[in-house]
Formats: C-alpha cells, structure tokens, sequence
C-alpha cells in the first residue's frame, strides 16, 4: 500500500472515530433501540467489499474459488442491510403508532 | 468524467446521508425519514461499487445480491418488530461473517498484494469479523434457545481471559502480516480466526443472560470495526467511514444500555 494513501485513510478513521462518539454521545433513552438496529443497517457497508471480492476477474491465479466466497459474502451482507433497514423502517412505525395514541 | 470520480463523489454523499441518516434517527418524530435517507445512500453505494473498473464479473455478485435480499426480507417477515433483538443478532452475525469471507478471500487471491499494513488490515478484518459472528450467535443462543449453561458464567475474571485472548490473537496477526506470502501464513490465520471465535463467545457470556440490548449493540460494534478494517484492505473510504461510524456509535450505545 502505498504511504501517502495510507496516511490519508488514517486521517479518515481518526476523524470519523470522534465523529461517531460525538454524534451517539447525548442519545435520549427512548431512540436508542432504533439506532441500534439503524447502525445495525448500515455495518452491512461491509457489501462494497464483498462485491469487490466477489467480482474478481475470472482466471487469474486463485480468483475464482475467491470470487465465489466473496459471492456468500455478498449475499451475507446484503441480508444484513435490507434486513436491517426494513427492520428498523417496521420498528420505527410502531414507534410512531405508540405516540400517535 | 473519470469513472472513478464518480464512485468517489458518490460515496461522499453517501457518508453524508448516512451522518444525516443517525442525526435524523435521534429524534423520533424524523426517525423514519433518517432512516429512509441513509437505505437510499446504501443502495447508491452498492450501485457504483458495482461499476468499479476492479468488478470483472457478475455472476457471483448477482446471486448475492438475490439471495440476501430474499434471505432478509424473509427473516424480517418472520420477526415480530416489537422485539426485534434477535434477528437483528442473526442479521449482524451475518455481517460479521461476511467480513472474515472478504478477508480470506483477499488474502487466498494476492497475499503479496499490499505487505505489512495490507497484513494487518487483514487480521484485523478477519478477528472484528469472527467476534462479531461468533459473539451476536451467542448472544442469539440466549435469547431464543437458552442453550448457555449456567456453570459457564461462574469465571470472575473475564477481563483477563479477554486480555489473554487479544495478547494471543495480537501475536499471530503480527507473524501474520510480517510476511503474508510465507506459506505459514495460513496457518497464522488459522489460529486468529479460531482465537477470535472463542474470544467472540467468551465476550458475549457475560451479558448473554441479561442485558441483551447491550450485548447486541457491542457486537454491532465489532462488524462496524470489520468492515473499517476491510477498508483498508480495498482502500474504499466510504467502508472505513461508514464502519469507524458504526464501530463508534456501537460502543457508545452499550456504554448507554448498561
């Protein structure tokens, strides 16, 4: 990997680390299960590398039985964020059904 | 414009409504739209990833995208959406285990890829990963089936068990990476990945009988660190982005439902 892409994607983690701590610091009781279930949602980002995987070019040294794990992968993690935000869009009504009476 | 700018400015509006997407879900009366807002960024991300010049085939991402589309609308069908903690721990699990598969299939197609960072961001990957899915099946397994003995729960000191494990997963991913072309490479991956199975479960015994909304937002946590640690791997911002949000926010959800 070369250093200087390195470096950048440090600066990345670091800054989205104390975004994240900053953004969930002052949660209200009440919404912390929809936003466990929504961040739930959103670690299947975790697709955009198994597509990645999954899409490795056809003979080249060992990517195909690669590219077929990577396929399981993908459909792990696509379960994961359609799962996880229908969920959450299903937890979130009822939520609202409960207020609304 | 270059295809890849695209991608990139794509995925920077997606880490926006992702952002946006939490802020929105902190108030109840928005929640539904943040969350709207952050599944469309997802879809988009997926959309451009998929025109990635490194994308040279469809046929495997084709069946993934059909199967776990199937496989999560079935599982939330058949969850009640008023308890929905333990589908959301299958949901997570899966996520957790999607991680490893990336990393060892990165690993089994270029281990000469990307050295001693490259190494580590592998490691790393495939320990998150395997926490995650060993820890959210545990955790599952209290909830549903009660299958966790009792007697287990007995060690008092679990902080050193969990020291010892990370000391001992620490020392492999180090061998590992410092030479990842070695043939006793897979070995090295081996024994974290086993290490990170029983580090996974002895995380979630603890909590496996009581808090659960806790336990499951730690696991959270660890697939969020996964796919961060995946980035790397790919050098995709938008995964390193996304995952440390998660990874953040997870924990510090769990320190609030203690």
């Amino acid at each position: 990997m070369e250093t200087t892409i390195l470096i950048l994607l440090i600066f990345l983690l670091v800054l989205a680390i104390f975004l994240g701590l900053e953004v969930f610091a002052k949660t209200p009781a009440a919404v912390r299960l929809p936003l466990l279930s929504g961040t739930n949602a959103v670690s299947g980002i975790i697709v955009l590398g198994a597509i990645l995987t999954a899409g490795l070019a056809e003979k080249v040294g060992h990517n195909d039985l690669a590219a077929g794990i990577g396929g399981i992968a993908v459909a792990l993690a696509v379960a994961n964020a359609v799962g996880g935000y229908v969920l959450t869009d299903r937890l979130l009504s009822i939520f609202r059904k409960n207020e609304d009476k | 414009m270059e295809l890849s700018a695209l991608i990139h400015i794509v995925y920077v509006l997606s880490a926006i409504t992702f952002l946006l997407g939490f802020k929105l879900m902190g108030n109840p009366e928005s929640a539904q739209r943040g969350n709207l807002i952050s599944g469309a960024g997802m879809a988009a991300a997926v959309l451009v990833t998929l025109m990635d010049m490194h994308v040279a085939r469809f046929d495997y991402i084709l069946f993934g995208l059909l199967a776990g589309t199937a496989g999560g609308l079935w599982l939330v069908k058949n969850t009640d959406p008023t308890s929905p903690l333990p589908a959301l721990a299958l949901l997570n699990g899966g996520a957790g285990l999607a991680a490893l598969l990336v990393a060892f299939a990165q690993f089994y197609a270029h281990p000469e890829g990307q050295g001693f960072a490259g190494g580590l961001a592998m490691c790393a990957t495939a320990v998150a990963g395997t926490v995650a899915f060993a820890g959210s099946l545990t955790v599952w397994a209290g909830m549903t089936k009660r299958l966790i003995p009792d007697k287990l729960l007995v060690v008092r000191k679990w902080r050193y068990v969990y020291l010892a494990f990370s000391l001992l997963i620490l020392l492999a991913g180090l061998l590992f990476a410092s030479d990842p072309v070695a043939p006793e490479a897979y070995r090295y991956f081996f024994i974290f990945t086993l290490l990170a199975l029983a580090l996974g479960v002895a995380l979630a015994l603890p909590d496996s009988h009581k808090n659960f909304p806790a336990a499951v937002s730690l696991f959270n946590s660890y697939s969020g660190v996964a796919a961060c640690a995946a980035g790397f791997i790919l050098q995709n911002p938008l995964m390193i982005v996304a995952g440390a949000l998660v990874g953040a926010g997870g924990i510090t959800l769990r320190n609030q439902m203690r």
